[in-house]
Formats: C-alpha cells, structure tokens, sequence
C-alpha cells in the first residue's frame, strides 16, 4: 500500500481538453436509446440512531457559511516522519474499534504523519447524544525500532480509517479505507490498492491551479451486529467547498457496494467541479518496452475507462501514460455510468507477488437520484515511476454549486471483479501498435477483440473503425484465431500532422454489435 | 527390420556397381573426395537468385511423387530458388535397385516465376521434405526437411516447424573463418507403405571436410532422429560443431528491448538445456544480445544438450498462426563414445525474427588428415525440454537493472518437499560483482518456486551467474545459469 501513496499534487495543466469521444460512439448507436436504469440510493439502515444524516448535513451547511478550518497541527516530528517508518507503525489489533466477537464490522484507526499531512477527526457513533471525536492515543499503535518518538497532543486526529468486515463463519477482512485527501478504496476480498473514489475536485486542469477538498470529519456507524452495512458519514471541504457525505458500504463475497449521498456547497462562485472521481495508475502495459529499472512485464492498476452509453453501447477507452499530459472529454446526452477497470487479470502479466496487480478491483460508477448533466472527463498525466496515481476519470457538472445554490446528488461506487460489460458483447483484450515510417509514415494499431466464434452459415464478423481525429485509415485487416478465440484487427493509419491520433472500432455482425467499442488515443510519441 | 530388407536388396544391387543407397558408399566418396581439393558447387542461374522468399515458397512441386501416395511416408523434392540455388543429387533406393532422381523443370508449378527456356546443367533440387501420415486415411504433414548448406528441421505431429538442426558446424563463431559444408547428395530409402521408420543416407562436402551421414527417422508426438556421421578432413580443421542447433531469440519476457511492437515474446527457442556428465542439468535462458557473444560450457561427454521452447502458452507470443507456443525443443542424445569437448552456445544481436542468431554445438578440438571421426547421435524433437526426474525446472526470468545493481526473479517449477526443511537457495555470483539479497518463496500463481535476488556490480565486464535451490543439502532444481551484463538486452 505504501507504493501508492496520495497523488502527487502537480501544478494545474493549462491545456484544453480534447473533445469527442461520444461523437464516434452516436455514430455507432444503431439501438433506441432504452430507459437507463440507476440504482436506487441506499437504503437506511433501520433503527435511525442518535446522530445521523440529517446531521451532517447540517453541519455542512454552517460549515459552509464558514471560512474553512484550519488542520489541526501534526507535530514536527509527524511532519517529518519518514514514509518508511510510517510503514512500520501497526494499529495494535487489541484496540479495533467495535470488535465485539458477533459484530460484523469494525474499524481499524491509521497513524497520522508520513504522507498523511493532514488529520481527520474520527467520530464513533453511539447510541446516546452527538458522537466526540475518538482523541489520539499512540497507546492504540506499535512503533517501529528505528522510530525516535516526539509528544503528541490528543487533538492531531487520525490519517484515516479501514473498515473490515466479517462475513458469517469466516475471516474478518477489509473492505473499505478512507486514508488521504478525500479518498476512498474498496473492493472485495479487501481495498489493496488501486483505484480510489475521491469526494470532489475542484479546478482539475485549470490554469490557476487545482484545490483538494479533503475530509476533516469521518462519523462511524458500525452497525448493529448483524448489519449488512455499515455507514461513515464525513465532512468534506477545501477553500471554496464544504460538503456532507454519506458512504453506505455493503460488502459482499465478491464484491463491495459504496453507496454515496452527498451535498456539495459552495462558498463562492466556483467553476469547475467534479463528482464521482475515479483515480488510478497506469504506468504501462503490453504496448510498450518495459521503463528502464523495471522488471515486471506490466504495471498498473487500471487499463480502461468504460462507459456505457444509452443502450447497450459501451464505450472503452484504454488507458495511457502518456508523453505528454492529455485531457479528454465525453459528453453523452445524460448521466451514464462509468468506471475504471483492471480487466487484464493474468498474473503473468505482472509478475509480482507482492502488489497483487492482476488483482485490483475495478470501480463502476452508477448515477444516482440527482446526479447533474455534466461531462466525463479523463486526465493522464506523463508519470514516470509506479508510485503514484496518474490517471483521473471525473464527472464534471454543467451547473456547479454556487453560496445559494448547494448540489445534492447519489451515485454506487461496485468494486470488485466483475465486469459491467454484458457477457452477450466482446471487450478489447490487448491494444498493441508499431510506428512504421517506410515506404510511407503509417501508425499500425493492432487490437485484439474477444467476440462471437465464426459458425457457419452465421453472418460474417465485420470491422468498423473510424478516425475521429489525426489521420487516416488506409487499410485494416481482420482475422479470427482459432487457438486463443481472439479477433486480431489491424488498422493502418497515415496520421495528418503531429496531433494525437483518435480511433474507434468494434466488431459487427448482421447489423449489430458483438463488441464494445474501442477507443483510443495514440500521442505524437507514438507516431511515426 | 526395414533394414533387413534394404541389405538383402543391396546383395543383388549393389553388388552389380550401382550407387548404393548405403552408408559406406557414401563414406568411400567422402573418403575419396577428401583427398582431392575442395570444387565449390558450379554457379546457379541468375533467374533463380532473382527468385525471392515469397515467390520461392509459392512454387509447388507437380510431378508425380516417388514414393507414391498412399504409404505412411512421401517424398517431395524442393525447387531451387532464393538462397536455396546450390543443387542436391537425389538417388532413389527400392527393391529394384538405385536410380538417379533427374531435375525437370516440369516438375514444379513455378507460378508467376519466369524461368530462362534453359538452365545451367548443375541446376538441381534444393533439397526435399518428407511426409508423414499417421495413420491409414490422416493427412499427411511434414515431419522432415533438408534444405540449404548442412541444415535440416524435424518436428513431432503436434509441433509447428521451428528450429533447424545443422550436420555439421566448421569453426562457428570464429568471424570469416565458419565454413558452411554442404549435403550434395542424398539416397533415399523407400519405405514400405506401412514402414512407420525409414533411412536416408547423405554425403558431405566443404572445404575442409567431408563426410557420409546416415539418417534413421521415426516420427511421432516426438520425432527422433537417429544421425551417424563419419568425417573426413581434407585438411586439418580446429573446431569442429557436432549435432550443431540453430534458432532465434528477439525477444523474450526479460527483454528490456522492443524489436517487435505488435506481437509478445518472439522465439523459437528460450533455453539452452544441458545434461552434465556428472548428471547434473543447467538452464541457460536465451536472450538477443546486444553484441554478439560465445560461451563454452565445459563438460566433456554431456549426457545431452538441447534448445528448447519451454514457453508454450500462446498468449504469451500474441502472434495468431505463428505457432511459437508449439515450436519443436531438440535435445541431443549423444552415443558414448563422443570425443572430449564442450558445449557452446553463440548468441548473435538480431533486430527481426527472420534472422537465426542463436546457434549451440558440442565442439570438439579438431579434425586430421587421414584420421576420421565417427559421430553418432540421435536428435529428438518434442513438445517439452528432456525430463530431468524430480528436479524443478526454470519456468521464467525477470531481471532489471538499477544504479549498478541487477534483481533478479527466476521462477522454478514444482519441487519436491524435503522433511524438516524449507527449500533455499544457492547463488553463485562470479568475479565483479556480490550477491546483496535473497528470497526464496512459493509463488502460487504457478505452483513452484520464485527465486528472488539482487546482486552489485563492481565491473563492467559480463559477470556470470549461478543459482538452485536446496533443502537439507539436497539439490531440488536444475542450476539456472545466467550471465549479467552492464547494460540491458
């Protein structure tokens, strides 16, 4: 965990965001456009307990009536604590919280220091009165050998919290973690890493610079014992921003359900912000030489941003590290689910033992009750080391929350294995591509597609791809492979310039479509 | 048992005079060819160095086949063409007696080649394949090709055609001294319509050496080869490279090089595989290095030596109908009376997958006038490496390198549980660098065993490097065998 600390806080991109994505996809999208259905909010759980929502909420709004509140002040010698000896501090597992032997939950309370800056304040709700924040106790922690301790004071908070959860007759596990910024992990069987939900950008990619809204409060509701969720409500807020959230978190055999309420104010007029953001790594995968000093044959722990249009077009775009940072948008008529994907889950394909890549869950973003308009957009930044998140997929509202005007809105975060894909179309399995420059400069992208075995007497299997920007298709071939079941197409493109190139394709046959459809982006170092 | 009847037909054929399909006629002209001076194959037509790759693997060969269709085996000759312009005299060999198989030009559908209405005289075949049906009614498939200088290639029924084999390798690795002697001749034996075996006889001839081959092939799931060679200098040679093998390596999962964006790892062969005389196995993964390099692995009299593709899982090649996950390993099963030695192995920088740059032979010190050399061998071609009994085999290695230190991560297959001990390892770092770090551990992903280490180097020169794993003083795997250079591959 420790190798994908927050993300690195860079300089806002001054760039513009490319657009139109979703263009080639509405030219694809032969089906009517079918009733989308989203996911009810969460429930509440059932007995409404001393403290709740209604609460939080309010507390948001008066906070936001408020310049923000400074941290609470870490000590120098937390300030200056070494990420490696942060690493070596254990929660004493003697004092996790509603450990309680039939209890389903329970929570385990995180260090602050190291890479964790900034304290949050954890509440743990009772059954009596508004919850007190749980005061810091380094008795609840082992320190490592080599760690020179310093005085603390009981007000520094925590760096966060992880929710572990029991199924019956088994193991307690993680299932959720609020560690950092306004990050949240889940996943099944435990958050491991990857990708992280994030409560709101604000300003991402703007040139005066991004601001990060971050929790300052985290409420426990650990739930009766046989709960089937838990609940944590938090504050968030930045500058300009203060909001209530409420993370509803159903774990499951295979996967784990956040199930997220917000409202998001506004201190002042404010002009980008973004909702539902899913962050990641991409370093690189089977398109490229492995970076100088790896040995693993892949790294990364997203490779798609799948979104799926009205119907049953989904829409895939693969993931890059760029040469330089890209920003692309995606703006379909209405709010449509999204998320990032890990979908290559072939051990050998990583190789490590130790981060578990093939195993990192993938994050399906569902709108909710008062999910805005807006668009999706996707940020990736050049990165040249596996430690930190370069990847960015965010829903950015048309209308953002103005002082009188704050923004409720729900949305499910599934995390786990399963693929929001239907079983019924064939996904991208592997995007690899070779710049040739003679007889005439040409970019080869190569994808191979899993999709409908060739019958006879069915109707041929056919290509579409299309150019949305930067070139040309001057020829493409495709072909099935009967040992793998995997359709290789070739696409042959002569670039115009030196832009990006933006490709789509799928397969059809008979008319409709029996895969995704691809999306990608090849940059000027990927050119010939 | 087809013997038997090959000798009783020589008693009434041979004897009248005609060219025997017969190894010591083919060794008296190899013995009279090596005293007189070396005459250099008569220059091919022009027209057919025209011919390119793509033009010459179209031409289809149309005659009628001499051995017929119906039996287990057939016989057909290759045109010449492309590199493939030195000619091969074809002899057939059946009850009747020896016959010459003449080239014509009739014989092939040349397609879209024009050919000039007359060739030189020498033009000939460039050499021929063998088929094989497995059984009565199975299509018939390629199991054995002789083409070009000395190579050969065999495969097992369920293998693609991938690595080459060579009669003989003349001063390999020494640059512009390496002959390249060539088959001239063949006999060919034809075999029963049931016959699931059958012999050919070859003469040899280069510059410096001559000699007669005799080849017994039986094919199957695994093919073998059986070779007997005795050779003859014309003048005395230094090296001499017996049961020479020949492959290619571009890139593999340790690769820090692309060569070939679009596809995975592109190889014919991954490991060297040896068998020591002393009965111990070392595995040497192949790589494609940066300049080219020649190792000697010092051991007289090895009970074996083979190139291997041990990697046989498709996806990772992702080159649809190349067949790389179901290329033929071939090991060599020496007789025993092979001559002091030692194995070695030439790895040659390549930048596409059409150049062989990987080439292993047992090299002896040389060859005299007058005092000629009998080899003997049999050449298996199969799906998997030699089975080395109870002994965890290298499946993968993963290195990188970092600020003067390289970590390493070598995978074993299973091996076998020692009581009261966990397995360890040992690792041999040789002179310019040390051994930093180590960590043996289980890797469930394959069942076996991952090897984890990180050693400094101190030099810039190659370091060699060693590694097993053990549990209470007993040997559990094969000895990984590999060398460390300064810069990646």
């Amino acid at each position: 965990m420790s190798t994908c600390p927050a993300r690195t806080e860079r300089p806002g991109p001054d760039v513009a965001p490319r657009r139109g994505g979703w263009t080639g996809a509405w030219r694809f999208a032969l089906a009517a456009m079918l009733a989308a259905t989203l996911a009810a909010s969460g429930a509440r759980a059932a007995p409404a307990p001393a403290f709740g929502w209604d609460d939080v909420v309010e507390l948001a709004r008066v906070r936001a009536q408020q310049p923000a509140a400074a941290a609470p002040a870490l000590p120098e010698w937390l300030v200056r604590l070494p990420p490696a000896q942060w690493d070596q501090i254990r929660p004493d597992p003697r004092r996790v919280l509603g450990g309680a032997p039939d209890a389903r939950f329970s929570a385990q309370l995180h260090h602050p220091g190291g890479l964790y800056q900034r304290g949050v304040r954890v509440h743990r709700i009772g059954t009596g009165g508004a919850p007190a924040a749980i005061p810091f106790d380094s008795g609840a922690f082992f320190y490592g050998a080599d760690t020179t301790r310093g005085p603390v004071t009981p007000d520094i908070g925590y760096a966060g919290v992880t929710i572990a959860w029991q199924p019956a007759g088994g193991e307690a596990r993680p299932v959720a973690q609020f560690l950092g910024g306004s990050f949240l992990r889940a996943g099944a069987p435990d958050p491991g890493g990857g990708t992280r939900g994030r409560a709101a950008t604000l300003d991402v990619g703007l040139p005066g610079g991004e601001e990060f809204p971050v929790f300052t409060d985290l409420y426990l509701d650990l739930g009766a014992p046989d709960a089937a969720a838990s609940v944590v409500y938090a504050l968030v807020e930045s500058t300009r921003l203060a909001g209530a959230y409420r993370f509803e978190i159903t774990p499951g055999e295979d996967h784990t359900q956040t199930a997220v309420t917000a409202v998001l104010h506004a201190r002042e007029a404010v002009e980008k912000v973004g909702i539902g953001a899913l962050d990641s790594l991409y370093y690189y995968g089977e398109e490229r030489a492995r970076p100088p000093g790896e040995w693993r044959p892949e790294v990364h722990a997203a490779d798609v941003l799948l979104m799926r249009g009205p119907g049953q077009v989904f829409v895939a775009r693969t993931l890059t590290n760029p040469g330089q940072l890209a920003m692309e948008e995606f703006a379909p008529p209405r709010p449509l689910p999204y998320g990032l994907l890990q979908r290559d889950r072939r051990f050998d394909h990583y190789q490590d033992l130790d981060q578990e890549l093939e195993a990192r869950p993938n994050a399906w973003l569902t709108p909710g009750e008062g999910f805005p308009d807006g668009t999706l957009e996707l940020l990736e930044l050049p990165l040249g080391d596996p430690f930190n998140h370069n990847v960015l997929a965010h829903w950015v509202v048309d209308t953002p929350p103005a002082p009188d005007r704050p923004l409720r809105y729900a949305y499910t975060i599934t995390w786990g294995r399963a693929e929001p894909l239907p079983d019924t179309l064939g996904r991208v399995a592997a995007v690899r591509s070779a710049a040739v420059t003679q007889p005439q400069p040409v970019l080869i992208a190569q994808l191979d597609f899993t999709g409908p075995a060739p019958a006879a007497g069915d109707a041929p299997v056919r290509a579409q791809g299309l150019v949305l920007e930067g070139g040309r298709i001057v020829a493409h071939a495709l072909a099935h492979d009967p040992e793998t079941g995997l359709w290789r197409l070739t696409l042959r493109v002569a670039p115009e310039g030196r832009r990006p190139v933006v490709l789509e394709a799928r397969l059809v046959q008979d008319g409709r479509a029996r895969t995704e459809t691809w999306h990608g982006v090849f940059g000027p170092e990927r050119l010939p | 048992m087809r013997r038997g009847v090959l000798l009783a037909a020589c008693l009434g054929v041979c004897a009248a005079g005609a060219q025997g399909a017969d190894f010591e006629a083919a060794d008296a002209q190899a013995r009279a060819l090596a005293q007189k001076p070396y005459t250099p194959p008569a220059p091919p037509s022009e027209a057919l160095g025209r011919i390119d790759y793509g033009q010459w693997s179209q031409v289809r060969f149309v005659g009628t086949p001499p051995w017929g269709t119906a039996g287990s085996f057939a016989l057909e000759p290759t045109p010449p063409g492309y590199l493939y312009r030195d000619g091969v005299a074809l002899h057939l060999t059946d009850a009747q007696g020896t016959r010459a198989y003449p080239f014509d030009a009739a014989l092939f559908d040349w397609g879209g080649v024009k050919l000039p209405a007359t060739l030189p005289p020498a033009t000939s075949f460039s050499g021929f394949r063998i088929l094989y049906r497995p059984a009565a009614g199975a299509p018939a498939r390629e199991v054995l090709r002789f083409q070009g200088s000395s190579y050969f290639r065999a495969v097992g029924l369920e293998q693609s055609e991938g690595l080459a084999a060579r009669g003989l390798a003349v001063n390999s690795a020494r640059p512009g001294r390496e002959e390249f002697p060539r088959f001239t001749a063949f006999w060919l034996d034809r075999p029963a319509a049931t016959d699931r075996g059958l012999t050919l006889t070859a003469l040899l001839d280069g510059p410096s050496v001559t000699g007669a081959y005799a080849f017994e092939l039986r094919p199957g799931r695994d093919t073998t080869l059986a070779v007997r060679a005795r050779l003859h200098a014309r003048r005395a040679v230094e090296n001499i490279g017996i049961a020479p093998l020949g492959s290619m390596f571009l890139q593999g999962e340790a690769s820090a090089r692309v060569f070939s964006p679009l596809h995975g790892e592109v190889h014919d062969s991954d490991g060297l595989t040896i068998h020591l005389a002393d009965g111990d196995w070392v595995h040497r993964p192949l790589r494609n290095p940066p300049r080219p390099f020649v190792y000697s692995f010092s051991t007289p009299a090895p009970r074996g030596f083979g190139l291997c593709q041990r990697d046989r899982d498709p996806d990772h090649y992702a080159a649809p109908g190349q067949g790389y996950a179901t290329r033929p390993c071939a090991w060599v099963a020496p007789d025993a009376s092979w001559p002091p030695g030692h194995v070695e192995l030439l790895e040659l920088p390549a930048a596409s997958a059409a150049q062989d740059n990987i080439a292993a032979a047992y090299v002896v010190p040389g060859l005299t006038p007058g005092q000629p050399l009998d080899i003997a061998y049999t050449l298996h071609w199969r799906g998997r490496d030699a089975p080395a009994p109870d002994l965890g085999r290298v499946l993968a290695t993963h290195v990188a390198q970092r600020e003067g230190r390289s970590i390493y991560h070598v995978d074993f297959s299973a091996v076998r549980t020692v009581a009261g001990a966990a397995p360890d390892a040992l690792i041999d770092v040789g002179p310019g660098a040390r051994l930093d770090s180590y960590r043996v551990r289980p890797n469930p992903h394959t069942g076996g065993v991952r090897l984890e280490f990180e050693v400094h180097r101190d030099t810039a020169e190659p370091v060699q490097l060693r590694a097993f794993l053990t549990a209470a003083g007993e040997v559990l795997t094969e000895t990984w065998d590999h060398v460390d250079l300064p810069g990646p591959d």
